[in-house]
């Protein structure tokens, strides 16, 4: 016999002490005075006779045998067995993985010939079903991030509390780190055509050469037709000059959360500042005195970044407060490493604030306002971390580019990669977990106690 | 005096200060002393005839109307109580044997207030004390005494005790019998109803405590009788209070089918109450 989680075993170190507690303390009464028993059928109980000994020895071996029973069950026993107690078959099932009910079933029907199971476990998208699969109902628009699968993985093995399991995992996508003792088979079958970017225009990856027609849908249902030719490898599609929420290319299709416009990808920096230079040329983006976003020190801008140079006052650093979720991870990093002797004042709906009540950060149209100086005598600002990330979140909100779907085009790049199937090695030990019978047991002499 | 406060002077050890209390809030409180036993009071006039008593007739009357008029009284001659209060173990459950005790001695006190005689016993599984009091301040002193050094001991064995009662009660009286009916109910009624073949009165005050018809006490898995030491093993509340409430019907009904004057008296009720009522019932 094995155990499981053997440290419960452990806890039989306290059955002798118990043992000799319950041998040597005094029996609590469980007997009332009352006037008079006769009228209610009235047995005598004889004191110190060897009767009542045995009986006290026998309730209290039948307490000892039901503690040991117990702790046996917490310990989670398992006996060798001809077969591996549990196999658990996990299902990520994305917008592209062309799997039916049928091939599901018989992808277990070949694990269990393989191998002879005792309990089979089935979950598709992180929802346990009933083998045999008899209907497939699943949410395919969107992906389930890779984290909460991996976690949800390892948390139901771990829920089996088996060391006899084994798992299997079936995906398209492309997973780095997974649970070592579980099979990964990644089994492609991408549509010919498949949507890889959103910009200024859609990036459609083509394994045909065909004219296409890309169809654009608005949230009031509104179609917009664009025609393609496409040649093998990755094609561009201008996308119309309004808000869309889906693009569906015959092959492929993709839901946005929200209604995206074209993304704007310039910018126009008016400040001249280095350091904006830097982050600017460090994120990517092309500089360019038409393009419509603007980074600047005045407010005589419609969309852009304003560094704010109004007012300034002298103040002392307290910790930031985010009135924005979007900002909320940035204030973790800058209430660590940011420093500051002067803010300016900025206008608007305030997205970060200092405990104080002053506005670090704030929004009024299409302009975000920062008060922290650029100026180096005066801040650390522009050295740190956060400085990046905060202009890298504000233009992401301004250019459209927050909204797009990257880990749905992410998925869709790598379908065109060949899948890689990770086989672990790993043999599950054949077992059966026969805790539950010592669970009963200790019910089974718990009763007997209360009835002795 | 509520009832409360009543049951709180139980725990006053001295019966005679406990009983003085009592005796001052039941007789300062609304109700009129009921109970007048023998008394010299005035209740008619009737014509004489032929085997009256000639101390009877009323002369002052005769001179005025040349009738001879016999003066008569509410009770005409003294009578006579005899108490019997039970001391077995079964009395020390709760405050039951202070009250009985309390009862008893407050019994005693009405008799000596209206100069009645009175006699009282003490037993369980025999008659441990009988004693003829008489009459007078000095014989409460006495009966006061002794029931206050009285404690509870022994099973519950009434048969003997109340045949030695009724060979030494000569005269019809009152017999009053303060117990718990620890004993078998129908042998106790039966001797009861005995004494009435002696013109008696009997009179049974059954002491109980609510607690020992409450879950706390009924739920325990065994019951352990405080005479015997023998134990009720494995009843349930339910079944058990059951069963006292039909032996309590059955005794009720026993006593009513005997002429006898039954009471139940719950010692949580105190004092107050349960005397008014039998002492209205006594006088109607």
């Amino acid at each position: 016999m094995r155990f499981l989680i053997d440290e419960f075993l452990l806890l039989f170190f306290l059955l002798p002490p118990t043992a000799l507690l319950l041998l040597f303390m005094k029996k609590k009464s469980r007997e009332t005075y009352y006037p008079f028993v006769k009228i209610f059928n009235a047995k005598s109980i004889e004191k110190n006779s060897f009767k009542s000994f045995f009986m006290r020895m026998a309730r209290i071996l039948i307490l000892l045998s039901s503690l040991a029973s117990l702790i046996i069950f917490l310990a989670k026993p398992a006996l060798s067995s001809d077969r591996t107690d549990h196999l658990l078959l996990f299902i990520d099932y994305t917008p592209h993985l062309g799997v039916s009910r049928l091939e599901i079933n018989q992808i277990i029907d070949s694990l269990l010939k393989e191998n002879d199971y005792s309990n089979v476990h089935l979950i598709i998208n992180n929802k346990q079903v009933k083998y045999p699969l008899q209907e497939l109902f699943v949410q395919r628009k969107e992906l389930i991030p890779k984290t909460t699968v991996i976690e949800n993985v390892s948390k139901q093995i771990q829920k089996l509390k088996s060391k006899s399991v084994k798992s299997v995992f079936l995906t398209d996508r492309t997973f780095e780190r997974f649970n070592l003792e579980t099979d990964v088979i990644v089994r492609r079958n991408p549509p010919k055509v498949l949507i890889t970017g959103i910009s200024s225009e859609i990036t459609l990856y083509s394994m045909i050469d065909s004219p296409i027609e890309v169809a654009f849908k608005d949230k009031d249902d509104n179609i917009y037709k664009k025609s393609a030719k496409l040649v093998k490898g990755e094609n561009n599609v201008k996308l119309p000059d309004r808000k869309i929420i889906s693009i569906n290319c015959v092959y492929d299709s993709i839901y946005l959360e929200k209604e995206i416009s074209p993304v704007l990808n310039r910018v126009c920096d008016k400040t001249k500042d280095e350091h904006v230079r830097r982050v600017l040329r460090a994120l990517d983006i092309e500089e360019d005195s038409q393009a419509k976003i603007k980074i600047s020190f005045k407010s005589d801008i419609e969309k852009g970044i304003v560094f704010s140079k109004e007012n300034e006052y002298s103040a002392k650093k307290s910790a930031f407060l985010a009135a924005d979720e979007r900002f909320r991870n940035s204030i973790k990093d800058m209430n660590k490493t940011i420093e500051y002797t002067a803010l300016c004042e900025v206008p608007g709906t305030p997205l970060i604030m200092t405990k104080s009540g002053e506005r670090i950060a704030s929004k009024t149209g299409g302009v975000f306002y920062i008060a922290l100086p650029l100026d180096t005598s005066k801040s650390n600002f522009v050295f740190t971390p956060s400085f990046v990330a905060l202009v890298k979140k504000m233009l992401d909100g301004l250019s459209g580019e927050e909204f797009v779907p990257h880990e749905q085009l992410e998925y869709r790049k790598n379908l065109a990669d060949e899948p890689e199937c990770f086989i672990s090695g790993y043999e599950p030990p054949k077992e059966k977990d026969v805790s539950f019978g010592f669970l009963l047991l200790s019910i089974i002499f718990f009763i007997a106690l209360m009835l002795a | 005096m509520n009832k409360k406060e009543e049951i709180k002077l139980l725990q006053i050890p001295n019966l005679f200060l406990r009983s003085k209390l009592i005796l001052r809030g039941y007789f300062s409180g609304i109700h009129p002393v009921p109970y007048k036993g023998s008394s010299s009071e005035f209740s008619q006039y009737r014509e004489y005839v032929a085997g009256d008593d000639f101390n009877r007739i009323d002369w002052k009357a005769y001179l005025k109307s040349s009738k001879y008029y016999v003066k008569e009284s509410d009770d005409e001659t003294n009578a006579e109580m005899v108490l019997l209060l039970d001391t077995s173990a079964s009395m020390g459950f709760f405050y039951k044997f202070e009250y009985s005790k309390t009862l008893a001695f407050l019994f005693s006190y009405i008799c000596a207030k209206q100069n009645d005689s009175f006699s009282y016993g003490l037993f369980s599984d025999k008659l441990h004390v009988f004693k003829r009091a008489g009459a007078g301040k000095k014989s409460i002193y006495e009966a006061c005494r002794d029931i206050n050094s009285s404690s509870v001991s022994g099973e519950t064995k009434m048969i003997p005790a109340l045949e030695k009662v009724f060979e030494k009660t000569k005269e019809p009286s009152f017999i009053v019998l303060i117990t718990d009916m620890g004993d078998d109910e129908n042998e106790i009624i039966d001797s009861m109803a005995g004494m009435r073949v002696k013109k008696n009165d009997a009179i049974i005050f059954h002491i109980s405590s609510r607690k020992e018809e409450s879950r706390d006490i009924l739920d325990n898995d065994s019951l352990m009788d405080m005479e015997t030491k023998l134990s009720s093993v494995g009843g349930r509340y339910a079944e058990r209070l059951k069963i006292i409430k039909e032996r309590n019907k059955r005794i009720r009904e026993n006593c009513l089918m005997k002429s006898i004057d039954y009471n139940a008296i719950y010692i949580e009720d105190g004092f107050d109450d349960p005397l008014s009522v039998f002492f209205r019932r006594r006088l109607s």
